[in-house]
């Protein structure tokens, strides 16, 4: 562990079979270190359920949500999950579309984040309601009218989506560990055995692998912005200060894809470390990367400015309340922080080479995305307490808005339940795509089914 | 025709939407729509006796039966969310008036078993400029024609009938709290905790029209006091009030009748002489709860603040 | 943070305290001292039926609330009972100064005019005079409506039985007109100036208000007596008179805002649009995972034999 493997232990030209090796060997062994992990993992969403039980004992007033900040961490949660999840899309679609084929060794990360961000998305909400025992009246009597309906539709259809497209790519590789990872326990075997769908790379199943993630890439493109559009519309559509923008939509688009690529940056790093994929996850992917990042990060500050300075320079009665607050009131050290350290700070040090090492924007990454959150609190909070009507005869701390033990206990393991789907996907499925990198090398040997698939349709 | 009432000729078009929608929702679930589907087409050729409404033995075909998701609600729930036809609720209420008694918040937290802060009707404390004089101003809902809350409610919990009430069904809401972030007005409240209930109290048949007994983890707000409009009572706050604020009637009717005074004068007459108006139009609300200007006021003004000890909530 | 609250708390309750002045009443119950010159002022209206009928319309719409019917002070809110010796002892004119001024939940009347300011003093002092309900005399109203002419007169007769047990006209009389609202007190006036009985317990007034009844136009007319010797009576008859009620406000059929029963079409078809269009594409892609399987079988099946 201690000493990094460089790359001159690997030949320059790797066969087929040495890449299937690299990207194979971290599923072999299960580390103590691994095993560690997820037990940590596990306890932390073991803490977040005891304390969401407590929550549905007692009721949702032990967060510190109240009538004037009536929605709280766990919307905050779900929009920050909802930003994530749309990774999947922009790496595995916008990318694959564009031809932009250095990202396709990373596209499986992003798949894996997708799944992982959209699953606690949909706990998120389901945390967050009051009645979470009713959920079966959203089928029964939804009302095609409301957003949360077509939150609801989205989120489960690019659950699905995301699902299939992680898979898609991965029955070929799945076959090549059906008949490489011979000395797996047996349930794993089994696991390979059913998924990879008798795959032999017969010429027809490569068209029809082709034709499905095609079609699935170009799906995905609509669901995913329609889930953040619908998203922001769930702010957007009350006429309220600070949400009732007419850019919300694209606005947290730009931010989701921020957000996604910080963690696909992080993923890389760790995966990169801790799988010895140097020679898969160089540093020209992280370079590349972070220059997507910062060209995302550069869409965002625009929305930025336009969602705050039209209102700011109008100064409408509660506008200019709200954006006071936000700018020189209590919410200001947060909101600077937020803005310069998880948005201004990372587009100007990304400028430089340097800092699109791996190190370096590791660290960046870190912020943008803790930056990304915290903006999603912002985005949240502060605007419910500018309603139309002063806010009086309350208790007093209905006026402000501070996150209870539980509110944080519940984040976090929704943030372990993101991590523990990765990691266990990352534990039975090689994070770098096998047949697409050979592929991209130029050292494809595993459409030797080819010529059986043509005698065969000779016979037909 | 009342759009909000049960009407059995539209058992087909409702089935028709039940089906979309169920179509939406089925995908998520799975095949089922493709099953329920089958289950109407297939004929099978055997005869099922049925009974009909008007009291008919009749035989179909079991293909032609149509199970009509019949919603399982309670007759209170039924009657509630049925409203009184030929109505339209109306409610002025006269700033000049109010002296922040707040008889009408103590009432309505009395009857809506609610915890002082979280009476329906609020009685604020406002001034519109710095050189305007402080006034009272009691805000219950305003029932707007045009309701953000109601459109955005994915359970059809909260609803508009009929007669103009914005109700809330605590037995179907989800408690996403969605409403309250779409009603400009502050005229939701939620259940945060469990409200304190002996058990006898909890198990009381819930009535919509008085949204008891109160559920946690749900939302509660002004009913009108629907369930003393039915008996042909004024509401709660209104009656209460002793200074006479509060003018609540029908429009359709054109009468309002004051419920201090009990003094009855014709609505429009009312709101044209006095320069009635309704709060943030602007917003596309139709809000149905109008004010009287606070102009000549004769009580003496008494900071909010002073109150606060009532609503101080005891944190578990 | 939960500290500072708790200062915060306890403040505000010592505040609340110091200042509760206004929920608890206790300096509504003070002496309320009025000046020599004030009390000394003399009642210059006369202690007549009409003098104590107008003040009991006044008191009804202004004082009852919180004085309470009989002036107990028990109405919506606990107030000053209006019918002990201490009350009496004082002037017309202590009174008159209280009523014209006010003081903290007490309101002051000085806009309304100083005339209907004694008539109420005058009723407010007859309400001490226990009038025992025994005491009053019955009388029976009866109302007829008269469409001829083109002319809506409606006519209310008020009689009673005399010792001699003959049913007698009661002349002189006042008797209200109005219209029944749903709300069992709301009863809005029609022909609002007073009317009082001829010789023969008749009344007749002209019907010209325009008024909104029922689905078919009833109304429900209600003519009424209030009379300091009389039993309260009333009777209610309906009418069509009145312009038919519309029933319904609702312009728009299908509203974003209204139940799933009436979804806007537009909002139907592209929901259920695009919810199929998405769900059918992925259907496809399954048949096609679908097919990659079974080629697999067939490419095992091949090599197996």
């Amino acid at each position: 562990m201690s000493t990094p493997v460089t790359t001159s232990t690997l030949p320059q030209a790797p066969t087929f079979e040495q890449v299937r090796e690299d990207l194979i060997r971290p599923l072999h062994k299960n580390t103590f270190a691994n095993k560690l992990w997820i037990r940590f993992l596990i306890v932390i969403i073991i803490l977040g359920a005891i304390a969401y039980s407590h929550q549905l004992i007692k009721g949702l007033g032990v967060t510190d949500m109240r009538d004037y900040s009536a929605w709280g961490v766990y919307i905050a949660n779900f929009v920050f999950w909802v930003a994530v999840s749309l990774i999947g899309s922009l790496i595995s679609s916008i990318l694959k579309l564009l031809h932009q084929n250095w990202s396709n060794p990373l596209s499986r990360i992003a798949e894996m984040i997708a799944l992982g961000a959209i699953t606690m998305a949909a706990a998120s909400i389901v945390i967050d309601m009051g009645r979470p025992d009713r959920l079966q009246n959203v089928v029964l009597h939804g009302r095609l009218q409301s957003p949360i309906l077509w939150d609801f539709f989205v989120v489960n259809t690019y659950l699905v989506i995301s699902i299939i497209l992680l898979y898609l790519p991965l029955i070929p590789d799945i076959a090549i560990l059906r008949d490489r990872m011979t000395d797996s326990p047996p349930w794993q075997r089994k696991l390979y055995k059913a998924l990879s769908l008798g795959w032999h790379g017969t010429q027809e199943q490569w068209r029809l692998l082709r034709r499905s993630m095609i079609v699935m890439i170009i799906l995905i493109l609509p669901v995913a912005f329609s889930i953040h559009t619908v998203t922001s519309w769930l702010f957007a559509v009350n006429s309220r200060t600070g949400w009732h923008s007419t850019i919300f939509g694209p606005y947290f688009i730009a931010g989701a894809f921020v957000a996604g690529s910080a963690a696909v940056i992080i993923a890389m790093y760790v995966f990169r470390k801790r799988h010895k994929l140097q020679q898969y996850i160089t540093d020209r992917h992280f370079n590349m990367m972070n220059k997507l990042l910062v060209l995302t990060m550069l869409l965002y500050l625009y929305f930025n400015i336009n969602e705050y300075l039209v209102p700011g320079y109008t100064w409408q009665r509660l506008d200019g309340e709200h954006l006071r607050e936000l700018f020189l009131g209590h919410q200001a050290p947060l909101f600077w922080l937020t803005q310069i350290l998880g948005l201004v700070a990372p587009i100007v040090l990304l400028l430089f080479r340097r800092m699109r090492k791996p190190l370096p924007s590791l660290i960046i990454s870190i912020f943008v995305l803790l930056g990304a959150w915290m903006k999603r609190m912002l985005i949240v909070i502060p605007t419910q307490f500018h309603p139309e009507f002063p806010i009086q005869n309350v208790p007093k701390h209905f006026l402000e808005y501070i996150p209870t033990y539980t509110e944080y206990v519940i984040s976090a393991a929704t943030l372990a339940g993101a991590m523990l789907i990765i990691t266990l996907l990352v534990r039975v499925f090689p994070v770098v795509p096998i047949w697409e990198e050979a592929h991209d090398r130029g050292i494809n040997k595993i459409f030797k089914a080819e010529k059986t698939s043509n005698i065969h349709e000779n016979e037909a | 025709m009342k759009d909000q009432q049960h009407n059995p000729t539209n058992d087909s078009r409702r089935n028709f939407l039940k089906q979309a929608a169920l179509l939406g929702a089925g995908v998520v679930a799975g095949a089922g729509v493709l099953t329920s589907c089958s289950n109407h087409l297939a004929s099978s050729g055997e005869k099922t006796k049925l009974l009909t409404a008007t009291g008919e033995l009749v035989e179909v075909d079991p293909s032609q039966i149509k199970r009509v998701r019949k919603e399982k609600l309670t007759e209170l729930q039924e009657r509630g969310r049925e409203g009184l036809t030929g109505h339209h609720w109306t409610w002025v209420i006269d700033l000049a008036k109010c002296k922040n008694a707040r008889k009408c918040m103590d009432d309505c937290v009395g009857a809506h078993e609610l915890k002082p802060y979280q009476s329906h009707i609020n009685v604020l404390q406002m001034q519109d400029s710095k050189s305007g004089a402080p006034y009272y101003m009691p805000t219950p809902c305003f029932h707007c024609d045009n309701p953000p809350c109601t459109k955005v409610c994915p359970v059809n919990a909260t609803f508009k009938r009929s007669d103009g009430i914005v109700l809330i069904d605590n037995l179907r809401c989800i408690g996403c709290r969605f409403c309250i972030a779409a009603c400009p007005y502050s005229a939701r409240r939620f259940q945060w905790f469990e409200p304190d209930y002996t058990e006898e109290q909890k198990n009381r048949v819930y009535d919509v029209e008085l949204n008891v007994p109160q559920k946690k983890g749900t939302i509660t707000k002004c009913l009108m006091s629907a369930d003393r409009l039915r008996i042909g009572k004024l509401p709660y706050c209104v009656s209460a009030c002793p200074n006479g604020v509060y003018w609540f009637g029908d429009k359709l009717e054109d009468t309002v009748t004051n419920g201090t005074t009990h003094e009855t004068v014709k609505f429009s007459e009312l709101i044209r002489d006095n320069a009635g108006y309704t709060y943030f139009e602007d917003l596309g609300t139709k809000p149905q709860v109008y004010y009287l200007p606070p102009k000549n006021r004769t009580s003496p003004y008494v900071p909010v603040d002073k109150f606060q000890e009532k609503y101080e909530e005891k944190r578990g | 943070m939960k500290m500072k609250r708790n200062i915060l708390v306890t403040a505000a309750l010592g505040v609340a305290f110091l200042y509760s002045g206004l929920l608890a009443n206790a300096q509504d119950f003070a002496p309320w001292p009025v000046p020599d010159e004030a009390a000394a002022v003399e009642n210059p209206v006369a202690l007549t039926k009409e003098s104590l009928q107008a003040g009991k319309s006044l008191f009804d719409l202004q004082c009852k609330a919180c004085h309470g019917e009989s002036g107990k002070g028990d109405g919506l809110i606990k107030s000053a009972n209006l019918t002990t010796p201490e009350f009496l002892a004082q002037t017309d004119g202590a009174i008159h100064y209280k009523i014209y001024h006010g003081r903290g939940v007490m309101p002051g009347f000085s806009t309304l005019p100083d005339e209907q300011l004694w008539d109420v003093i005058n009723y407010v002092r007859s309400l001490s005079m226990v009038r025992d309900s025994a005491d009053l005399k019955d009388a029976t109203i009866s109302l007829y409506f008269n469409d001829a002419e083109g002319q809506r007169e409606l006519t209310a007769k008020v009689e009673e039985t005399n010792a001699e047990g003959e049913v007698v006209p009661v002349a002189g009389m006042k008797v209200n007109f109005a219209v029944q609202t749903h709300f069992v007190l709301g009863q809005l006036p029609v022909v609002p100036a007073d009317h009082y009985t001829n010789e023969n317990g008749m009344v007749t007034v002209v019907f010209n208000d325009t008024l909104i009844g029922d689905g078919e136009g009833m109304l429900q007319v209600v003519a009424s007596i209030q009379d300091m010797e009389y039993k309260p009576a009333q009777v209610t008859e309906a009418v069509g008179w009145g312009v038919p009620n519309p029933q319904d406000y609702w312009t728009e059929r299908r509203a974003l805002w209204k139940n799933n029963d009436y979804v806007p079409i537009w909002l139907l078809i592209s929901f259920t649009g695009s919810a199929l269009a998405i769900w059918l594409t992925i259907v496809y892609v399954a048949l096609l995972v679908r097919k990659i399987k079974l080629e697999g079988d067939r490419y095992e099946n091949d090599v197996n034999t």
